[in-house]
Parts: C-alpha cells; structure tokens; sequence
C-alpha cells in the first residue's frame, strides 16, 4: 500500500550530533528530532529511506571553488587560528563557525540533496526529501548564514543533467540568495524566493527588481514580503506567483526548500505562518506531478521545525496526521499541547493588501516578458531516450512560435489576479 | 573569552550590575569629557594619549601571551632601531587607516615620517598589522562588541577604555582639531551650517576618487543633508553632519561599535516600563540628550531615514556583512533576560529605526531642536557616539547604480567567483552518475523484518487512554515511550543503528553514572553551555566521554529534562532553544529537585532492563 507516488527520503543519524557551538541557533538536533517524528508517525512504512553518501570533495567543486572546498576540508577548530586570513576570507567566523566534524557535516547534507536528485534523474522515485540539505547561503567561494555548501546548487546542477529547465522554489524566511547568484546567468534555473525583505533583515539582497541578468534576465524571481505575513495572503501570494511561473516556464523538474524560519515563533523568523499553511504550500507544489526534490532550510525553533517538516513529509505521501503525536522519546519537547499544529502568530502584519497586489503586478509583469521573448530551450523536453536528430539551431522558428502561442492560450484561460484586467491582455500580433 | 571561564556562579548578578554601569557610562563619560576638554591643551593631550596608548598596548600584550601569541616589546626593527609604535599608530590613523593606505600606497609616506629608511616599509607594515590591526580588532570585540558580562573592567579600567575608545575611533589630531570647533555660539549657527555643507561637500569631492562615489550620489547625500537642514534646523542635526565629514577619514569600521546602542534600545523595547534600562518618559527627553546611546539612536534613526545602504562586495570586509544572526554575537547583557521577544526581533539588524519611527519620531525632533548649545559641546567631544556604521552608509556607496531610483539596494554579483557553470542544454542527456544513489536503509532488503510489527496503521496519532494505573503520570508517559522504542527497535532492526536511535532520547543517560550526571548537571548551572574553554573543561572533567557523547548527552537528556522541568513549573515561558535562558531558569536549587519523582530511580531500572532484553 504505497503511495500514487514513489518517495524516497535520506537521513544520516550522524548529523544529530555536529553541534555548531554555544548560542549558535543552528541546531542539527532538529534533524534527529524530525526523523524520529516522521518514525513515530509510522510514515516510514510508505518510503523508502536512504543513507546518502558523504560526498565527495570534487563533487563539490562541481559549483564551488576547488580551494574553497579544500580549506573546509582542511580545517579544525584546532587549527584555525593558524589561518586567520583564510578565514575571513571564506567568511568563516560567527554566522559560520568551525566546529569538530564540519567537512562531514557538509558532505552528508550535500550527499543527501546529490543523491536524491541522481534518483529523480534515474527515475528511481518521483519525489525525493532530504531534510538535512537547502543551505541556501552559501557561495561559490565563501560560506554565509549558517551554510557552507550549498547543496541545492549541486542539486540543481545534477538535475540539471537530465532536464532543460529546473525550477528552484525557496519558502525559507530569508533570501534564497546563494541559489539565485548561482544561476543568476542563466535561464536554464529559475529561482523564485518568497522571502522578508527590508530592515537590513540577511541577507539583505532579493527586492522584487533584483531579475537576472544576461541569459538570465526574468529568471530570477523575487517575492520580498513584510513582517507578519499570514497564511491567508502567503498561500495565495504563493500559488499565484507559482502556478503562473509553471505553466510560463514548463520546467523539468522542481526544488523545493522548505525552510521552516518562516513560522510563526521562529527564533530569527518574522512571519505568522502556522504549520498548515507552509505545509500548503508543500500541497501545493507536489500536485504539478513533476519529479520533486523537497529540502530543509532554516529553522531555529527546534521542535516545531520537527513538527513541521514531519507533517510536510506526511503531505508528500498523502497522509494526513493526526494532531496527537505519538509516544517518542522526544515528547517532552513537544509540551504543554503534545501536538502537531501550532497556532498563529500574532505579529503585525505589515504587508497591506496594495503592498502585495503591486508586488504581485510586477513578478507577472516580468514573468510576461519570458512569454514575449521565448528561449529557445522553451521547446518540449526530450525524453531521456531520445536524441534529436537534428541540430537545435536548424530547427524551424514556426514551431517555437506554435509553442508560444500554446502558451498565451495556456494564459488567456484563467484569470489569475484581481483588478487590472486590462494590463494581463495578451498582446496579439507575435 | 578568557574572562568566561572564569565566571562563577553568581553570573546572573554580575550582569545586572553590569547593566547597570553600562548605562552609566555614556553620560558619566561625557560628562568628563566636558570637564577635561576645557581643561588640557594639545600637548598635554597628546603626552596623555600616548600614555593611554602603550597602558592599553601593554594591557593587549598580556592577554595575548597568556593565549600563546607572544609579541615583544619594545618593537625593534632589523637594524635594532626601536619603533614607536603610537607614533606608528598615529600616523597610520591620520591617513585613514591601514587597509586605505595600503590601497593607496601610503606607506613610503608612512615610514618617512618615522624617520626610518624606506627599506623598512615591509617591517613596519607587518608591525603594524601583528601589532596594532590585532590590537584594534581585540579592543573592539572585547570592549565594544561584548560588554556586560565578559567583566571587562578586570583588564582595562573603564575611563581608560573609554578614551582608548575615542582614540581609536578618530585619531588623535582630529581629536584636537574637533576642539577648536567647541566654542560654538548659537547665533552663529546659520553661518555654521553653510560651512558644515560646504565642507561635506569638499570632502566628497575629496574622496571621489578612491571612492568612486558618483555625481548623482553625492547630489542625493547632499540634497538630503540640505533637507535634514531645512526640516529641523536644530543644533543635534547640525552636529551630525560635522561628525559625518570627519568620519569619512575612518570610513573603515566594524558594526561592532553599534551594538551598545542596539542592545541598549533593545532593552527599552523589552522593558519599555522599567525606568532602570533608561527609558525615558518623554517630556524628560530633553535632559537625556547628552546620553551616548540616546544620541547614537537618533542619529542611526536619521541615517536610516536617508535609506543609504553599504555595498559590501567591492570591499569585501567581513565586518560589513549582514549577519544571520546578530544578537548571538553581541553583549551577553542581553542574555540574562529570558523574554524570548528579544529573539523575535534579533535578526532585524536595527530594530531601533521602527521603534523610533512609530512612536516617537515627531516629539524626538520637536525636543532636539530646542537643545541648549552646551549640549552641543558634549556631545561633541564624545566622538563615539557617532555610530560609525551609519555613516559608513552614507559615506561608502561605492557601486552604486546612477540609473536606479533607489542607490541602496544591496546587488548580486556576477562573475566567475559568483555563477554556476551551467553547461548549454543539448538536448543530450547528460551521464548522471549512478554509482552514488543513496544506501537503502529502509524497507529492510533481507528479510530480517519481524512481521509481527506489522499491525499499527500508517499516521497513527498518539492513543488517549491506555490501561495504565495513573494515567498521564510520569510513569504512564514513561512507560509508552519504552513501548514505543522497543517496538522501533524491534522493527527497524539494523536501521535501528544506522539511525542511531541507540543514542537518542533519554536512553543516553543510561551510559552515564548518576555521579557524572550530577557533575555535568552541576557545570551546567554554572557555566554558559558548552563554549570553547567550558567545553574544553568539560572534556577534561570526563576523561571517558568524547565530545559527541557530551553533546549527545546535552540534547537528549540534559535538555529534555530541563524540558520537562519547565513543561511543568514555568509552561508560560518554555524555549529550549535559546542556550541561555536554559540556564538562567534552571539556576533555583527547587528547579532541580522537582525533576526528581520518587520513582525515578525505580524507573531507570526498568526502562534499563527491558532495553538490554532487546540487544
């Protein structure tokens, strides 16, 4: 009795003790605390679950600098006051510490992403989880807020080997800005961050004009919100911004970090979300039916990063789980309620209706210009087994403009926003 | 810290104290030096300063040797030569710093006006960076950065601090030539501010070059000083825009020097009633203008208002970057209250700015426009509270885009250090190894899966009655968590291992004696969790432990007893995750005992028991 779709999940029980030291937020404990709820949900019996590999340092350098990688592999906190410019050049220090164990740590969260999506690539399963990866900040060469390798660009770059298009989803409360710098370039990964943006909040980048450039240009996405968002205008927002993307961009397979700061009570996080309304989101992404690679992310509220992301893994197989949780060795964390939804946030929400229609207007007024001016890798995906016979640049521009067409018709379909009617018409003459 | 480890017991009173004191400071300090600015001439100053200087250099010496980093002293260089290090240091400073000049190739300068040959230029640039360039960083994460409980005064008293701080912060001649603006007069204040513009003006210009400041930048920074002008004509405004033009000489500073100001409006908007935290009643404001923090809030209030932000990737210094999380790198002062509001806010950088804006903005101005000129003079000649940050927003604007509408806005770089190698899609699909797909833990692959297990539905939440005696009671809830172990146990088999169950949950403290428990338990209350030197004791404290088991042991068993503790006494205020405030509730001797249920011994046995049936 497995579910419609197959889904395989990673957990390494090593990562539950890399501690990041004192007063660091960053708890890998969660980690452990979320697996171990997923198991005391039983959910295991509906997946499969892997041990992902501790990748390795050339893997990587498939995004990062080789020396990068290889002074993380390299140092100790006993030895890293030998190369204190080293350090400050590759940006580790307080937000990134070095701590015992730091290089394993990274090769297993990377190991983790690198794997699941080598199994979507092999068609080995539709959906892939790996809760230990989307440590979205950090660089090609150096490491930012709390991530030191940025297992979704190595992620991306693996599905990137079978599919044309991937599209990359960040829910996390801050800036997806590691991913977006990384394919800021190209329109082969479209990155869309829903995000707090303003007050100096980190990472500081991702305003709505921040939308690529070059090849780039449009395909980066930016949905910079206010403190207090709610699930009401978060989900909408969301499925709005998300369904227009898809059906504009047709990607081959979608990224999707779940980053839990974005609940209401995280310790760094300034929104209202309750577990229900990330998860809807979560909902929301696996109905596309396209090969899924779900992530962590942030999260500095232990238990309900728990909490959430077990009911999340729920949602991907279709379960729905009761508000009780089970007897676990980790139910005293859960108190005074021992259960799995939490409540509201009650933060003011400054983001005021018009706030989020004019961002609303200007994220489809860009994604509209991707519907002008179609790439060519806008064409239909081959299947893996198939190989063109004929060179891409040969191919007869009248197809690309069917395509185009099928796409304004694909738009004048729905209506996908109140109230301005008459900016959303298509323009006629291609 | 070399300070924290030895912090005892009474920590949580040492740091009121320190609140307290912290408070203090600004104004007692501008105070002495209204007193002192009327009081000493130039040379004097500077035979005071230097005096300062090597007290403070040697203040460094010794806390650095005692870390291993040995750096004699006097300075010598090859030839046997002594080296002034002040003199070094001043020289240095008037130029705008070591990285500017480096960057600008000042040093020739630099060593001329030592005295020495040119041929020592390497040298004294390596003095002055092992030297001085650590000197500096350690002064301001010791001093400014972590004030409270880190009991600083112990290395440095704190008037001594203080100045060093000033020092440090302009340079000592344009300490002196900021004398000469003291004498102000209100009446000649129009004329004033024309000149203050002007000179901010030149000063643009000046910096230009190195700056790349463009034309429209300075416009806008102009336009807006000019505004400020118009808006308030008011002497605190006036005075901002003087700091700002000497502070484009030392454009290079940490945020660090900021958080005093922040922790300090922190404290207000956690207590905004408790009169102590300098909270001041609003028509009482006007008496407070001289208050150092008071006065940085404002003007980072206005800087904020300018919208200017900094571009940190043309000058890539660590200590421009935005941090993830700030607060944890900021005083410990702020540790000792356990409100977790302090954590909703701590990753908006300035919290102040809303603060501000929202309640008290209007009356702020009203109130500083009607300021006598002798506060003025004070807050003059307390170049500190100048938060140096804010005028690095406005002063260092480097890349800014002419053609958008708003300069502020922080870019993505582009550039082979920054983008993805994204190979051209061929519509070939590529080879993706599928060497590396995971090793499969789960659905076992042999059969040692015991079927008996099978029973319990998928997504079962937790049951609400069960035939225990007492239900709900610790035993009950000990009892299922067992049950619901073993039967994991039983049916994850190998993956039980893998998972590493086996050290997870409350089981871990089965590895340790009630002795060790006790002593970490013990460490625990006094001491802040598992920092460097306190881990490093830890580690000595139990020979037989790695540090794995003893993080282990802090979230498995350490915490969730704490965890407990507070479900049960303090259910209004639980937050596990937040190191310090574990602590600062667990510090009742009551706290403790009330973990212990009579049973629990009876308990441990047990759970004991049934789990080595299982192995």
């Amino acid at each position: 009795m497995r579910s419609k779709d197959k889904i395989s999940y990673f957990y390494d029980g090593d990562v539950g003790s890399v501690y990041f030291g004192p007063n660091h937020p960053m708890k890998p404990h969660r980690l452990c605390m979320t697996h171990h709820l997923v198991l005391s949900y039983e959910l295991h019996k509906k997946m499969e679950i892997y041990r992902p590999h501790k990748a390795y340092p050339v893997e990587l350098a498939q995004f990062h600098s080789a020396d990068y990688v290889e002074f993380l592999h390299r140092i100790t906190p006993d030895t890293q006051h030998l190369f204190s410019n080293e350090l400050a050049k590759y940006n580790l220090a307080e937000d990134c510490p070095v701590f015992e164990n730091l290089f394993e740590f990274c090769q297993i969260y990377a190991g983790g992403t690198i794997d699941a999506a080598r199994r979507l690539n092999n068609q080995l399963c539709d959906i892939a989880i790996n809760w230990a990866g989307g440590l979205h900040h950090a660089k090609k060469c150096e490491a930012s807020g709390f991530c030191y390798i940025n297992d979704l660009v190595l992620g991306i770059l693996e599905l990137l080997k079978y599919h044309a298009r991937v599209l990359y989803i960040d829910i996390d409360v801050h800036h997806g800005d590691g991913v977006e710098e990384a394919f800021y370039c190209t329109d082969r990964v479209m990155t869309v961050s829903f995000h707090k943006f303003g007050d100096l909040f980190f990472p500081g980048t991702g305003d709505v004009k921040e939308i690529g450039e070059k090849e780039g240009k449009f395909y980066a996405i930016n949905v910079p919100l206010k403190d207090g968002i709610d699930d009401p205008s978060f989900t909408r927002l969301f499925k709005t911004i998300i369904t227009k993307v898809v059906e504009t961009y047709q990607p081959g397979a979608v990224v999707l970090q779940c980053g839990a700061d974005s609940l209401a009570g995280d310790r760094l996080g300034c929104f209202n979300l309750s577990i229900d309304g990330h998860a809807e989101c979560v909902r929301f992404v696996k109905k596309f039916n396209l090969p899924l690679l779900v992530t962590g992310g942030g999260g500095y509220t232990k238990e309900n990063v728990a909490r959430c992301w077990a009911l999340e893994t729920g949602v991907l197989l279709d379960t729905d789980l009761p508000n009780e949780i089970p007897e676990n060795e980790y139910i005293k964390y859960f108190a005074p309620d021992f259960s799995l939804k939490i409540p509201h946030g009650h933060i003011e929400n400054l983001n005021s209706k018009s706030y989020i229609s004019t961002i609303k207007m200007q994220v489809l007024e860009n994604l509209r210009c991707i519907q002008h001016a179609p790439s060519v890798q806008m064409q239909e995906v081959p299947p893996d087994f198939y190989i063109p016979d004929f060179d891409e640049d040969e191919q007869n521009p009248d197809e690309r403009v069917d395509q185009h067409t099928q796409d304004k018709d694909i738009q004048r379909d729905e209506e996908y926003y109140e109230g301005d009617n008459d900016n959303d018409n298509p323009v006629d003459d291609v | 810290m070399a300070g924290w480890s030895t912090l005892i017991n009474g920590s949580g009173l040492d740091c009121v104290e320190n609140v307290g004191a912290f408070q203090g400071n600004g104004y007692c300090l501008t105070l002495d030096n209204l007193e002192n600015g009327g009081i000493h001439d130039s040379n004097d100053f500077e035979v005071k300063q230097k005096r300062l200087f090597y007290n403070v250099v040697s203040v460094y010496l010794e806390q650095s040797s005692s870390r291993g980093l040995v750096r004699p002293l006097p300075v010598m260089l090859g030839d046997g030569q002594q080296l002034d290090l002040y003199k070094l240091f001043c020289s240095v400073k008037e130029r705008g710093g070591y990285s500017l000049v480096s960057e600008n190739g000042l040093w020739a300068t630099v060593v001329e006006e030592l005295g020495l040959d040119v041929e020592f230029l390497a040298s004294v640039k390596l003095i002055f960076d092992k030297y001085l360039n650590e000197l500096e960083g350690w002064f301001w994460k010791n001093y400014v950065g972590e004030k409270g409980c880190d009991d600083s005064s112990k290395f440095l008293p704190f008037e001594l601090e203080k100045e060093f701080r000033d020092l440090l912060s302009v340079g000592p001649k344009s300490k002196q030539k900021r004398e000469g603006h003291v004498n102000l007069e209100s009446n000649r204040m129009r004329k004033y501010m024309d000149v203050g513009i002007q000179e901010n003006i030149s000063n643009f210009l000046d910096t230009k070059n190195e700056h790349l400041i463009c034309e429209d930048v300075q416009n806008t920074h102009i336009d807006d000083d000019e505004k400020v002008f118009k808006d308030d004509e008011n002497d605190a405004l006036i005075l901002d825009s003087r700091v700002d033009k000497k502070e484009f000489d030392q454009r290079k500073r940490k945020r660090e020097v900021l958080s005093g100001m922040l922790n300090w409006v922190r404290l207000i908007a956690e207590h905004p009633l408790d009169p102590s935290f300098g909270l001041i009643d609003p028509s009482k404001w006007k008496e407070y203008e001289g208050q150092e923090f008071w006065g940085q809030a404002l003007r980072a209030r206005e800087a904020l208002l300018m919208k200017r932000q900094v571009k940190s990737h043309s000058e890539p210094s660590p200590s421009q970057k935005l941090k993830m999380h700030p607060a944890m790198y900021e005083d410990d002062l702020v540790h000792t209250h356990q409100s977790t509001g302090k954590l909703r806010s701590s990753e908006r950088l300035p919290p102040f700015s809303k603060s501000h804006l929202g309640s008290g903005c209007n009356s702020c101005s009203a109130s500083t426009s009607k300021l006598p000129s002798s506060i003025n003079i004070k807050a003059d000649s307390s170049p500190m509270e100048q938060p140096p940050e804010m005028v690095n927003l406005l002063a260092v604007n480097p890349l800014v885009n002419p053609s958008d509408d708003d300069p502020t806005e922080k870019q993505v770089s582009v550039g082979p250090f920054h983008q993805a190698e994204v190979p051209i899609w061929t519509g070939v699909v590529s080879e993706s190894n599928s060497k590396w797909l995971g090793t499969q833990i789960w659905p076992l692959k042999d059969r040692e899966r015991n079927s008996m297990i099978e029973g319990d539905p998928i997504g079962k939440g937790r049951q609400e009655a069960c035939n225990c005696q007492f239900q709900g009671s610790v035993e009950c809830v000990r009892f299922h968590v067992a049950e619901s172990r073993m039967k994991l146990k039983l049916e994850l088999g190998s993956a039980f291992y893998y998972w590493r169950f086996d050290c997870m949950g409350e089981e871990v403290s089965l590895k340790w004696t009630t002795e060790e428990e006790k002593r970490f338990k013990d460490m625990m209350r006094s001491n802040s969790p598992l920092n460097g030197s306190f881990r490093d004791n830890l580690l000595k404290y139990f020979p037989r432990k790695t540090k794995r088991d003893l993080v282990s042991y802090y979230f498995n068993a350490f915490l969730i007893q704490l965890r407990s503790y507070q479900n049960r006494v303090t259910p209004k205020s639980i937050d596990s995750d937040s190191d310090e405030s574990e602590f600062g509730s667990f510090s009742d001797g009551f706290g403790h005992e009330a973990i212990r249920v009579p049973d629990f011994d009876f308990l441990e046995c047990y759970e004991n028991k049934q789990c080595t049936d299982l192995e």
